[in-house]
């Protein structure tokens, strides 16, 4: 097995899924009282306006922290959240409306989920066999048992779970986390889909399995021109493994660009203060403080987005404009856009403070 | 780096004996007719102002080893065998009674998953101001004025001292539930996966809380994660274990800076790092050992890319070398001169 | 991962019948439980196969003691105010109070699942109406229900002696009643299951997958609240034979075929408590209070073992 720096697949090809202008708006309905007084319902902006597209083979890693809307883009696409404005198109084809059981079987064979919580995915009281089976059962895909049965091992033995008949045989609890995390990705695969939508597919697993399951799912990208949207809160997981990096911050996209760019030469001011942060098993620089850009305050609640650029009020570099303009997703080169007045016209970042932020937001 | 607080020490304590000292910790569990054995001679040593990080993967006890300092074990745990002194005094194997003394007043505990320790039907002020009332017998009022206080210290406005759990936020009910371990003025205060399921801007943000209380109080800490980056920036020393037992200790600047227990190599080598290149990560196959039936030798043997003969059959001395570094490894035997022993390279195949 | 968690790599082979044995094992330490089983399996016995113990069912006809005997060796239990064995009675009574109870209970447990899964797991205004309906049947009191009912439909039926398996036409009115009145609170429970089941994470899966609702409320829903279903079954079964032991005790039951019941109520009639002719009615009592608490006993003990928080996660 070679290593994940080998791992470079296929050049991306050509556009798969495309997100143009993706909203999902919850309402919050107010007591009966705020109706009478005619008070607007709060609406919890979740996802506020993302266009990205996703190519064929290739790992784009969507990063924010909770409240960005990552895991809810990741609903959406696979059609288990519908969104509320904006349109999805697959291969050309506007899939926006498409939606029912039967209306999405094409459609859901192309693309499909591993989800966090390998032991939340699997239904205690289904064998292996049952799970990864069940799409083609429920799908109607195959003809046969033994066609059936042959492709389910296909998929266990794909995943690294070998014998594949007798962990078929088996149940969730017999199994260990990076085991049944194999078993949920062998669910995905066995219906031969294109897009995948990993959401923090290792952070329930330890350390030292992660890189398994790390390099099964790039291997399987090589062989299978795969494409992954790669959903985690950690950033130097998605600097590992991805393409490109897409980062969101309140239910928008701040930066999206090749992985070595976004991250070695960020552009958006918040790119640049969560990579100044994470933490790296190095030993400690000499004395003096590393260059850490601590945010003030936290994520504000998706109910109450700011005026202006969303990120104005927690940002090191803002000014006059961003508190009244939201700023659009500039082209800065190389592949690479980011959602900052500072970017416009490919600028470079000026040199982030190290703001010492120990008070938490009192909202 | 920091100057100790004056503080008042216990009475059996012995101002000249270290603040703690564990050594060869034994903490067993029952389950069933069976017993796991999940510390298993563990030895360390805290001094005043020093932080200490324990790492090692889920399984490896260092939860347990925290719960036993604390005397928290659930009721079919024990601690077996070894001492816990703190100040020279035995905390091992004391009652509910012996330990109230220490418990909270010395050593205090910031639990992992802050929504499960704090009670939900109580406000935040309350639940801090609750220890004080307890163990240090001060009066309702004066123990809600020193709550506040304590909010304000780990930056929670006062006002908001009259929220309940779930109004406040991960990061901000993070940081209440360091106010309460900080309650009594302990001297001591371990964190068990404080930020584990934090978002990292807050993770940075409680880091620097704790850096900022250290220099402050002249806290001491013993901070236990997974996650070695995180000991990296936070600790001065760090302590490695695995499936029960010390794997390597010392000072982080050696430890991670030349690793030689082929675990710690291969711990440091699986973590992902955003300020260097993209490069190999390294994968451990197989699984920790179970602790019912631990293995006999070396219990990382079986998983280990050097294992040798004797590493399947004798349990590898702690040995200490020049640079102060403890090593449990069959490579580093005692009188070794400590170089870092380059683990052959070569994957051995995943599942 | 707990130490005790990271045990879990064991490689067993697995099947369901060493689940079972493994559940039953567990059970088996369970004094109460135990008890209740044997309890049960007793009158269990006692009701599939009564003429193996006492001979066939003794009527007015072929009474042969004297009227309000007290217990002597050839009538162990004495006789009732027309001459019958008491003893026989009482264990071919065991026969129709069981028989009922498990219908009634099958018909109970059935609606409420079906009604109970449905509204849980479709939501939305399906739920609402099916809720409001539920919550109608919920608040009625069961028995005064029962009671109009029974006599109702009786009546609509007939009371001749037509059999459906063996059980005449009365008893099967009491055992659809006991399901109409009796469904709604295990609709409730189930449902309550179903809405956090539906939020879990393989349901989710099962939607991106293509599954459709029937599916899912079969293969996945249904599975997992079973453990719910059947404890809560044990305790319909005890309301079950309860009811049916009131309603006879009033009346309404079937004097050919006695239940537990029934007796009570024909030594009730005959004025056997005035008489101190405890022997007439003790006894029956004696087995329903007996076979109720048995089944609390198996209830309390099965909603221990199956709820999930107990057994340990892997």
């Amino acid at each position: 097995m070679s290593d994940l720096a080998d791992r470079e697949g296929p050049e991306p090809g050509q556009e798969l899924l495309r997100l143009e202008g993706l909203e999902v708006h919850f309402p919050v309905r107010g007591g009966p009282l705020d109706r009478l007084t005619g008070h607007a319902a709060v609406v919890v902006r979740a996802v506020d306006g993302v266009d990205i597209s996703i190519r064929s083979g290739e790992v784009l890693a969507l990063v924010g922290e909770s409240g960005s809307g990552k895991t809810t883009i990741g609903r959406v696409i696979v059609k288990l959240t519908r969104q509320t404005a904006g349109r999805i198109w697959l291969d050309d084809e506007d899939v926006s409306d498409l939606w029912g059981v039967r209306a999405l079987r094409t459609y859901r064979r192309r693309i499909q989920i591993v989800f966090q919580d390998p032991y939340e995915t699997l239904n205690p009281r289904q064998s292996i066999y049952d799970f990864v089976a069940e799409p083609l059962v429920v799908n109607k895909m195959v003809s046969s048992d033994q066609e059936r049965r042959r492709r389910v091992m296909d998929a266990l033995d794909a995943a690294g779970l070998r014998p594949s008949e007798e962990f078929a045989a088996r149940f969730p609890h017999e199994l260990s986390g990076g085991q049944r995390q194999r078993v949920v990705i062998a669910g995905a695969l066995v219906m031969d889909p294109q897009i995948v939508v990993a959401d923090e597919p290792v952070s329930m697993l330890d350390v030292s399995i992660r890189t398994e399951l790390l390099r099964l799912m790039l291997d399987l990208r090589a062989e299978r021109n795969l494409a992954y949207l790669f959903i985690t809160h950690d950033l130097s997981l998605a600097w590992v493994i991805a393409d490109r990096i897409a980062v969101l911050y309140l239910g928008k996209v701040m930066e999206i660009g090749p992985a070595e760019r976004v991250i070695r030469s960020a552009r958006h001011p918040y790119t640049a203060a969560l990579v100044s942060v994470s933490p790296s098993p190095d030993p400690p620089k000499e004395a003096g403080a590393p260059n850490r850009t601590i945010l003030v305050g936290e994520t504000p609640d998706a109910a109450h987005v700011p005026a202006g650029c969303r990120f104005h009020p927690r940002c090191p570099l803002a000014f006059d404009r961003c508190r009244s303009e939201e700023p659009p997703l500039f082209d800065v080169g190389g592949g690479q856009r980011a959602a900052c007045w500072l970017a416009e016209g490919g600028r470079e970042l000026p040199v982030l403070p190290a703001s010492a932020a120990v008070s938490a937001d009192g909202a | 780096m920091t100057a100790p607080v004056e503080r008042e020490l216990p009475k059996l304590a012995d101002p000249s004996a270290p603040l703690l000292e564990v050594e060869g910790l034994r903490t067993h569990f029952k389950l069933g007719r069976e017993t796991v054995y999940a510390v298993d001679g563990v030895s360390f040593r805290l001094d005043r102002g020093e932080a200490l990080g324990i790492a090692g993967e889920s399984g490896c006890g260092k939860t347990t080893t925290a719960l036993s300092l604390v005397g928290l074990l659930p009721s079919n745990a024990e601690v077996v065998e070894g001492s816990i002194r703190l100040y020279g005094i035995d905390l091992a194997g004391r009652s509910e009674t012996g330990l109230r003394r220490y418990r909270w007043r010395e050593i205090a505990m910031v639990f992992q998953g802050a929504m499960n320790a704090l009670n939900p039907v109580r406000r935040i002020r309350d639940q801090i101001a609750e220890p004080i009332v307890q163990r240090l017998g001060t009066g309702e009022r004066d123990a809600r004025r020193k709550a506040g206080d304590l909010l304000e210290l780990v930056g929670i406005p006062r006002e908001r001292g009259r929220a309940y759990p779930h109004e406040l936020s991960g990061g901000m009910r993070q940081r209440a539930m360091i106010a309460m371990a900080l309650a009594c003025d302990p001297a001591i205060v371990i964190g068990d996966e404080p930020t584990t399921a934090l978002d990292v801007m807050i993770q940075a943000q409680i880091l620097e809380l704790l850096e900022r209380l250290r220099a402050e109080l002249g806290l001491s800490l013993i901070l236990i994660t997974h996650d070695l980056s995180v000991i990296a920036e936070t600790c001065d020393r760090v302590l490695i274990m695995y499936a029960g037992r010390v794997a390597e200790e010392g000072l982080v600047a050696e430890v991670f800076g030349h690793p030689r227990h082929p675990y710690t190599q291969k711990l440091l080598g699986a973590i992902p790092n955003i300020h260097v290149e993209r490069r190999v990560l390294e994968t451990i196959p197989g699984s920790p050992p179970d602790l019912r039936y631990p293995p006999p030798g070396c219990r990382f043997a079986p998983r280990c890319p050097a294992a040798m003969d004797v590493c399947r059959t004798d349990v590898p001395p702690e040995v200490r070398l020049a640079d102060g570094v403890r090593v449990a490894c069959h490579l580093y035997p005692p009188g070794s001169d400590g170089t870092p022993v380059v683990l052959p390279s070569g994957e051995s195949g995943a599942s | 991962m707990t130490a005790a968690a990271a045990m879990a790599t064991s490689t067993r082979r697995p099947s369901r019948w060493r689940a079972l044995g493994g559940f039953l094992r567990r059970y088996a330490r369970r004094r109460d439980g135990m008890l209740g089983a044997a309890i049960l399996v007793f009158f269990g016995v006692l009701a599939m196969a009564p003429e193996l113990f006492v001979g066939p069912l003794q009527t007015v006809v072929t009474a042969t003691g004297g009227r309000l005997q007290s217990p002597t060796a050839e009538f162990p239990l004495g006789t009732d105010h027309v001459g019958r064995d008491v003893l026989n009675l009482v264990v071919h009574g065991a026969r129709v109070s069981m028989i009922i109870g498990l219908l009634a209970t099958v018909v109970t447990v059935l609606i409420g699942a079906v009604i109970g899964v449905v509204a849980g797991f479709v939501g939305g205004r399906v739920d609402g109406v099916l809720m409001r309906i539920t919550d109608f049947f919920l608040v009625l009191p069961t028995f005064v229900l029962a009671l109009i009912l029974t006599p109702i439909i009786q009546d609509l039926v007939g009371s001749g002696s037509r059999e459906i398996l063996g059980i005449r036409m009365t008893l099967i009115v009491i055992v659809v009643v006991i399901g109409i009145t009796s469904w709604s609170s295990s609709a409730r429970i189930i449902r309550g299951q179903t809405l956090s089941l539906r939020e879990r994470a393989f349901v989710d899966r099962a939607r991106v997958i293509g599954a459709g609702p029937g599916h899912i409320m079969l293969k996945h829903i249904l599975p997992n609240v079973m453990n719910l279903i059947v404890a809560n079954a044990v305790l319909v079964f005890a309301g079950a034979v309860l009811t049916e032991t009131t309603l006879s005790f009033v009346g309404l039951g079937d004097p050919f075929q006695p239940s537990w019941g029934q007796l009570l109520d024909a030594a009730r009639q005959s004025g056997a408590p005035g008489l101190l002719a405890w022997w007439d009615f003790v006894p029956a009592g004696l087995c329903i209070v007996l076979v109720v608490f048995a089944f609390t006993l198996v209830g309390s003990a099965l909603d221990d073992l199956l709820n999930p928080r107990r057994r340990a996660r892997s």
